[in-house]
């Protein structure tokens, strides 16, 4: 029997006393003092610069990469671990690649077929390194003819064609595996049709049955797939799909009666294939449901919103009054005109009752309280306590709004610089954004789960050096370590991730639509564009990230038009102040929440008044 | 300080002449800014016969800052969240909307029209909202259960108060 991929991956020996660099992105290694210095290290195969010196011990980043090329006997039913190694066998037309591949895995005695990763199975003639995925089909076939009409596998054979017999390495591309699969159709079905087969298997090829199978009933159909050379290149759709049926299978109920279905050399069950089933589980799992920049659920979204409500402090309410403004207002002694018919009245703020000789403070709007009570309010909110008009440039109604309030008093705080209350408010706002977006964990770290799932798979049969990213799925944890790890090797000392694009999702989320969107979305683009690695740092960009990610976030809100509004104000808002968006006020994603809040506001406001009426 | 003489009076004002269908009690001599209120449903509400019970802690700042007010019995309304802690949707109850001149009689009347008219369009639990808009038998259906379930006897204030009126002051944020 050929060798198994067990056991550890050789490593550059770190101790050694060289130092040895390690490349994150094709997993290369080497020592520094063989490659001439260069200003950025960088490797020398792929030129990547995400490059760590290895320390050796526990950070060693081959351990963690290498999880794959240390399989146990219960990891050898994963799927992902099958599929690239059925690529690198057969796909790499790359002699150098290959050898990278072996190294990665195992040795070059290793078979080229990738059959290490099952068990032995008694019997099974060499060279039947398509088993497993004959299997997929096997399977595959089975699905699309129940559906369409009952039908079952009965038989299958396999030929393969070598030029060498066994499991002698033959040159890539000369390979043809031929299988022959006969199916018995639904009653109606008739015989030798394999017109009916669906387009989608585009690359084989279909041929009428070679022999005659007595002991069935019913209608046959023989669909012969042959693949010649390797099966990678085959369309990739189909490798995909063989891929995730392949998963389904091994994680789906198995009828044990199934003819042909049981191909020698089939995986164990229940080891996990990363495949259909995961993938869904992982995306629909409500444990799962927050995957840092993009939820999946209603209750999801209420918690980001919660948090962010939290997080900033900033409301809709009026802000304080100014002091100039405080200090300018009208006193007076209360007096039985004031006092009015009734000859009575109480400060609505304490509810005492005034007195003749009080000394009263009555507002722009001739509301008037005790002075000391009215004052702690305004130096909260520069609005009348009963009919909430404004206090100071009563001309703009519209002063509630932070934005327009800075503006307004930029002039009055730079000349009456002592005033506290003012020189708190433009820097609490100023810093409210970074705040936000800063602190909590569950922000900012990466997500990787669906997409890794997803983007994993496909890149794997593109580069098979890359394919061990899918046979583990790390936990957000690690791969926050990780992407620290590589970060401050990257020179780039950044604490937190902005979390790139949002996925748009509705406010009524359900299963559907997030399944819909969700494996598909190009995220590692994102990641690379969105200055991850990219080198340079800039807060404008930062501020970029986190507009658009907001408006992705927002736009799937409730009113289309108010979001295109208020984009429209935004950019011109961020063009204008330097500040990119937090005192311009309208890209702040609080915006949207007071935007959308002030609706209520409006409710609030007939309400209050209703009441005031009341009383 | 200025609280509790606010606090007192609003007190006062409330046992001297109580608003229909509440009454106060206090579950602590010491500590005048926490209340617990009794609110029988009004009789053209579909929550009749239901008592319910209400908690109310006025925070330091008051009358400069809103009260925070929970449902300590559970009930079917679109306003008020229904699983958790109680939390009320009412507008004149958020920091953005609140006035000093506001008493806290206005807002438990606000809370009794809130029991005889929920406000569907401003909810808190989307679905029994739109249960009230689409499917009113149903909803009153389930309302009555709830009543019957939850707000028959001797009302209890279970809610721990801190957790109360800090898991309040969370949903006062969002509530819509």
């Amino acid at each position: 029997m050929a060798s198994f991929g067990f056991g550890p991956r050789r490593h550059l020996d770190a101790d050694a006393g060289r130092e040895v660099v390690y490349c994150h992105s094709c997993t290369h290694e080497w020592y520094k003092d063989d490659q001439p210095p260069t200003p950025e290290p960088e490797c020398p195969r792929c030129h990547s610069e995400i490059v760590e010196i290895v320390e050796p011990g526990a950070n060693d980043p081959r351990i963690e990469a290498g999880i794959a090329g240390l399989r146990t006997p219960s990891d050898i039913g994963g799927g992902s671990g099958l599929f690239f190694r059925r690529n690198a066998a057969g796909s790499d037309s790359d002699p150098e690649e290959d050898d990278i591949e072996n190294h990665i895995r195992g040795g070059p005695a290793r078979s080229p077929f990738g059959r290490g990763f099952f068990p032995p199975t008694p019997g099974a003639p060499d060279g039947d390194d398509n088993r497993a995925e004959n299997e997929v089909f096997n399977r595959f076939f089975e699905l699309v003819f129940q559906d369409l009409g009952g039908g079952r596998v009965l038989h299958q054979t396999q030929r393969s064609d070598s030029p060498g017999p066994g499991a002698a390495p033959s040159p890539p591309g000369r390979h043809v595996h031929t299988t022959t699969f006969t199916f018995v159709s639904g009653p109606g079905a008739r015989p030798e049709q394999p017109n009916a087969i669906p387009p989608l298997f585009g690359p084989y090829v279909a041929r009428p049955p070679p022999r005659h199978h007595h002991h069935h009933r019913g209608p046959h159909r023989t669909v012969t797939f042959v693949t010649r050379g390797n099966v990678a290149n085959v369309d990739p759709f189909n490798r995909m799909l063989g891929q995730l049926l392949r998963g389904a299978m091994m994680a789906g109920p198995q009828d044990p009666n199934q003819p042909g279905n049981r191909a020698a050399g089939s995986p164990p069950m229940g080891a996990g294939g990363f495949g259909l089933q995961q993938l869904l589980a992982t995306i629909l799992n409500p444990a799962a449901a927050v995957h840092g920049d993009a939820v999946f659920t209603q209750e999801a979204l209420d918690r980001i919103i919660t948090q962010l409500m939290e997080t900033s402090p900033q409301t809709n309410a009026a802000p304080p009054a100014s002091e100039s403004a405080i200090e300018s207002l009208e006193k007076k002694k209360v007096d039985a005109e004031l006092l009015g018919p009734e000859g009575k009245a109480e400060c609505t703020i304490c509810i005492d009752e005034f007195k003749l000789g009080d000394e009263v403070t009555v507002l722009p709007c001739s509301h008037w309280y005790h002075g000391e009570c009215v004052v702690l309010w305004l130096k909260e909110h520069n609005t009348c306590p009963i009919c909430r008009k404004p206090i100071e440039n009563q001309e703009n109604n519209n002063n509630n709004r932070s934005g327009n309030n800075s503006g307004q008093r930029s002039p009055a705080a730079d000349q009456a610089g002592s005033s506290s209350s003012q020189a708190q408010q433009p820097q609490r706002s100023q810093n409210e954004p970074s705040r936000l977006f800063g602190s909590p964990p569950s922000w900012t770290q990466p997500s990787s789960r669906p997409d890794e799932g997803g983007s994993g798979s496909t890149s794997s049969y593109q580069s098979p050096f890359f394919s061990y990213a899918t046979t583990r799925i790390r936990t957000p944890q690690e791969n926050q370590e990780r992407l620290d790890r590589i970060r401050s090797m990257a020179g780039q000392r950044r604490s937190s991730v902005s979390p790139p694009g949002a996925w748009p999702e509705d406010d009524n989320t359900d299963s559907r639509s997030s399944r819909q969107r969700s494996p598909s979305r190009p995220r590692e683009e994102t990641w690379g564009e969105r200055g991850l690695f990219g080198g340079g740092n800039s807060s404008g960009s930062d501020n970029n990230n986190r507009r658009s990610y907001f408006s992705s976030f927002t736009s799937s809100g409730r009113d289309q038009q108010q979001q295109q509004q208020r984009e429209g104000s935004s950019s011109s808002g961020n063009n204008n102040n330097g500040n990119g968006g937090s005192s311009g006020g309208s890209s702040n994603p609080l915006t949207w929440l007071r935007d959308h809040f002030s609706r209520d506001r409006n409710n609030g406001n007939g309400n209050g008044s209703d009441r005031d009426r009341r009383r | 300080m200025s609280s509790s003489k606010r606090i007192t009076k609003e007190l006062t004002d409330c046992t001297t002449t109580p608003p229909p269908n509440i009454s106060i009690t206090l579950p602590s001599d010491s500590n005048i800014s926490l209340w617990h209120i009794t609110l029988s449903a009004p009789a053209e509400s579909v929550y009749y016969p239901g008592k319910f019970g209400i908690i109310v802690q006025f925070p330091l700042e008051y009358p400069f800052k809103p009260p925070q007010i929970t449902f300590a019995t559970r009930i079917y309304h679109p306003n008020i969240t229904n699983e958790t802690n109680g939390s009320i949707c009412l507008s004149l109850l958020k920091t953005d909307n609140w006035k000093p001149s506001t008493k806290i009689v206005t807002v438990l009347e606000a809370i009794r029209q809130l029991l005889v008219e929920p406000q569907p369009d401003d909810p808190l639990e989307t679905r029994i909202a739109e249960q009230y808009k689409n499917e009113r038998k149903e909803f009153e259906k389930e309302a009555r259960a709830y009543v019957s379930k939850y707000a028959k006897g001797q009302v209890k204030f279970n809610v721990v108060d801190g957790a109360g009126a800090a898991g309040e002051g969370q949903q006062a944020g969002r509530a819509s």
